[in-house]
C-alpha cells in the first residue's frame, strides 16, 4: 500500500503548478483550467485522507467539490464568453477597468 | 508492489501533464493535457478505493467539463491570446513571474516538510462506535424496555419488534431489561467497537446480548446467515427442498448447543424452504421457514426461542432478524448510503446551486433580442446594408461603406448581467 504521505506529496505538486498556472498564465480559460487542477488536487488529498481514515466523509466531500466544479465552470465560461463580447479579448492583463 | 509502480507512473504521468498544460502555448493543447491529468487522477482513486469517484472524475470532469471548455476556446477562437494592443500586456506584469515562481516553491517545501513531519500514515483508522437495539420475546402480551448503564436501548418494545440500532460507546454495560409485569432480567456485556449487538430478551428472565456481523458481503448477490439458540435444546437449521419433505434434507446450519450462536454463512439470493429441527429428531419440523426470501447484502441471525404466549405456554419460534450489512467502503452503494442519511442538505443545498448556477449562465449570456424597440442605432444597423445594395445597383463602387458593413459593428460596452 502506498504511503497516504506520497499521495498527499503528488497532491501538493499538482496543487501549486495549478497555483503557478492561475499567477503566471494569462488567458482568462487558461487560469480557469489551473484553477479545476487545484480543485482536482484538493479531491486526490481528501480520497487519500478518507483511505487513511476508513471514513467516506472524503468521498463525500470530493463528489461535492465536483459537483460545484462543474457549477462553477458554467458561470465562469459564461462570463468569458459575456467579456468576449465586449472586450473582443480575454486576456487577463488588459482587463483592469477596476485600475487593479 | 503493483500499487508503487501505477502510483509512479501514473503520478508521473499527472505532474508531467499538468506542466504541459502550464506551459503550452495553444489553448486547445492546455485542455487536452489537462484531460489526461484528469483520467490519471481517477486512476488514482481507483487505487485509493475509490471506485464511484473515479467514474465521476471521467465522466464529469473528463468528459463534461473538458469538453465545455474545448468548446468555449473553439467558440471564441482563443487557441493562442493574441492582446488586442500588443505590447502592452506583456510588459506590464513581467516582473511578476519570478515572485510567483518563489512563492510556489517555498509552499511547496513548507508543506512538503509538514507532510513529511506529520507521520500521518501511522495513524490508526478511525473505530466505529458499537451499535445496539432489543428485542422482546419474553412475552406476547407485555412490553420490554432495555437500558444499558441507564442509557435507554428500547423503550415499550412490543412482542418481536426489535427496535432501533443506537450507538454507543464502547466498553462495559450492565445491561438491564423490564417487562410490563414487573420482571425484571439483567446482564453485564462487553460491548466492542465496529461491532452491532442485540439485546434479546427471552425465557424466563433469560437475556442474551448477540454480536452480529454486519461487515461488508464479500461475495455478489449473496446474504449472510447466523442462528442463535436460546432453547435448552440441540438445534439445527436443514434445507428441505422445494417439496418440503424430509427426504431431501440437506444440512445448512449443524447442531448449535443451546444458548450458542452459530458461526456465519453466507447464501446466495433465492429462496429457501428450510426448518429448524431438533438435533434429536431430525426428520420432525420444529419451526417451519417455507419460502424465505433470501435477499442480497443483507445480514440474518435467526433466533430461536421457547416463545410463551397469552396462555402461558411456550410455542417454538424463529424470529429472523434482519439487518443491511455495510456496503463496500468508496463504492456507488455506500456513498448513495451517506448522500441520503448524514447528508442530506448539503445534497439539497447542492441542487439549488446547480439550478443557480443554471440561471446565471442563461442570465449572462442571454441578449436582450426581440424585445428592444427600434432605436436610432439599430435603424442605423439595418440601412447601412441597405445603402450598399443600392449603391451596386446604381454602380457606384463605395469601398469604405463596403469594409464597414463587412465587419460586425462592436456593440458599445454594456453591464454584465443585464
Amino acid at each position: 500500500m502506498v504511503q497516504t504521505e506520497a499521495y498527499l506529496m503528488l497532491s501538493m505538486v499538482l496543487f501549486v503548478l495549478g497555483t503557478m498556472g492561475v499567477l503566471l498564465r494569462r488567458s482568462a480559460i487558461l487560469v480557469f483550467m489551473s484553477v479545476e487542477l487545484m480543485l482536482n488536487a484538493t479531491n486526490l488529498a481528501l480520497a487519500a485522507f478518507a483511505r487513511q481514515w476508513g471514513s467516506e466523509n472524503g468521498h463525500m466531500f470530493a463528489f461535492f467539490i465536483i459537483t460545484v466544479a462543474a457549477a462553477e465552470v458554467a458561470v465562469g465560461l459564461a462570463l468569458i464568453v459575456a467579456i468576449f463580447r465586449t472586450k473582443r479579448s480575454i486576456n487577463i492583463d488588459e482587463l483592469h477597468q477596476l485600475e487593479g | 508492489m503493483t500499487e508503487l509502480i501505477v502510483f509512479i507512473v501514473v503520478g508521473g504521468l499527472a505532474v508531467a501533464f499538468a506542466t504541459l498544460m502550464l506551459l503550452s502555448e495553444n489553448a486547445v493543447h492546455s485542455a487536452l493535457s489537462l484531460i489526461v491529468t484528469m483520467v490519471c487522477i481517477a486512476v488514482l482513486f481507483l487505487a485509493l478505493n475509490a471506485p464511484f469517484l473515479a467514474m465521476i472524475q471521467i465522466t464529469v470532469y473528463a468528459g463534461a467539463i473538458m469538453v465545455l471548455f474545448l468548446f468555449v476556446i473553439m467558440l471564441l477562437g482563443a487557441e493562442r491570446l493574441l492582446p488586442a494592443s500588443p505590447g502592452e500586456g506583456k510588459v506590464r506584469y513581467r516582473w511578476f513571474a519570478p515572485l510567483a515562481l518563489t512563492l510556489a516553491m517555498s509552499l511547496l517545501i513548507a508543506a512538503g516538510v509538514t507532510i513529511i513531519q506529520g507521520q500521518v500514515s501511522g495513524a490508526d483508522a478511525l473505530g466505529l462506535n458499537p451499535i445496539i437495539r432489543a428485542v422482546n420475546l419474553a412475552s406476547t402480551t407485555q412490553t420490554l424496555s432495555v437500558t444499558a448503564n441507564g442509557v435507554n436501548v428500547g423503550e415499550a418494545l412490543a412482542s418481536r419488534k426489535p427496535s432501533r440500532f443506537i450507538e454507543i460507546a464502547p466498553g462495559n454495560y450492565d445491561i438491564s431489561a423490564a417487562l410490563s409485569d414487573g420482571s425484571s432480567f439483567a446482564r453485564s456485556a462487553a460491548l466492542a467497537a465496529g461491532t452491532a449487538y442485540t439485546v434479546v430478551a427471552f425465557g424466563d428472565g433469560e437475556l442474551a446480548v448477540i454480536p452480529e456481523d454486519l461487515s461488508t458481503i464479500a461475495a455478489e448477490r449473496s446474504a449472510r446467515f447466523a442462528l442463535f439458540n436460546g432453547t435448552d435444546e440441540t438445534l439445527s437449521l436443514v434445507d428441505r427442498g422445494s417439496e418440503f419433505v424430509a427426504d431431501d434434507d440437506r444440512i445448512v446450519i449443524a447442531e448449535i448447543a443451546p444458548g450458542a450462536l452459530s458461526a456465519s454463512i453466507t447464501l446466495a439470493e433465492g429462496v429457501g424452504n428450510w426448518a429448524v429441527v431438533l438435533a434429536s429428531a431430525p426428520d420432525t419440523v420444529w419451526f417451519p421457514l417455507r419460502d424465505y426470501e433470501i435477499v442480497r447484502d443483507r445480514s440474518t441471525t435467526l433466533i430461536a426461542v421457547r416463545e410463551r404466549d397469552a396462555l402461558g405456554s411456550r410455542r417454538p419460534l424463529v424470529l429472523p432478524l434482519e439487518s443491511e450489512a455495510r456496503p463496500a467502503f468508496g463504492s456507488p452503494r455506500a456513498i448513495g448510503y451517506s448522500l441520503f442519511t448524514d447528508f442530506l442538505l448539503p445534497f439539497q443545498l447542492l441542487a439549488v446551486l446547480l439550478l443557480a448556477s443554471m440561471v446565471g449562465v442563461i442570465v449572462l449570456t442571454h441578449r436582450e433580442t426581440g424585445k428592444r424597440m427600434p432605436t436610432a442605432a439599430n435603424r442605423r444597423r439595418v440601412s447601412r446594408p441597405l445603402a450598399n445594395v443600392i449603391a451596386a445597383q446604381v454602380g457606384i463602387e463605395s469601398a469604405s461603406a463596403r469594409a464597414d458593413a463587412a465587419l460586425p459593428e462592436p456593440e458599445p460596452p454594456q453591464a454584465v448581467g443585464k
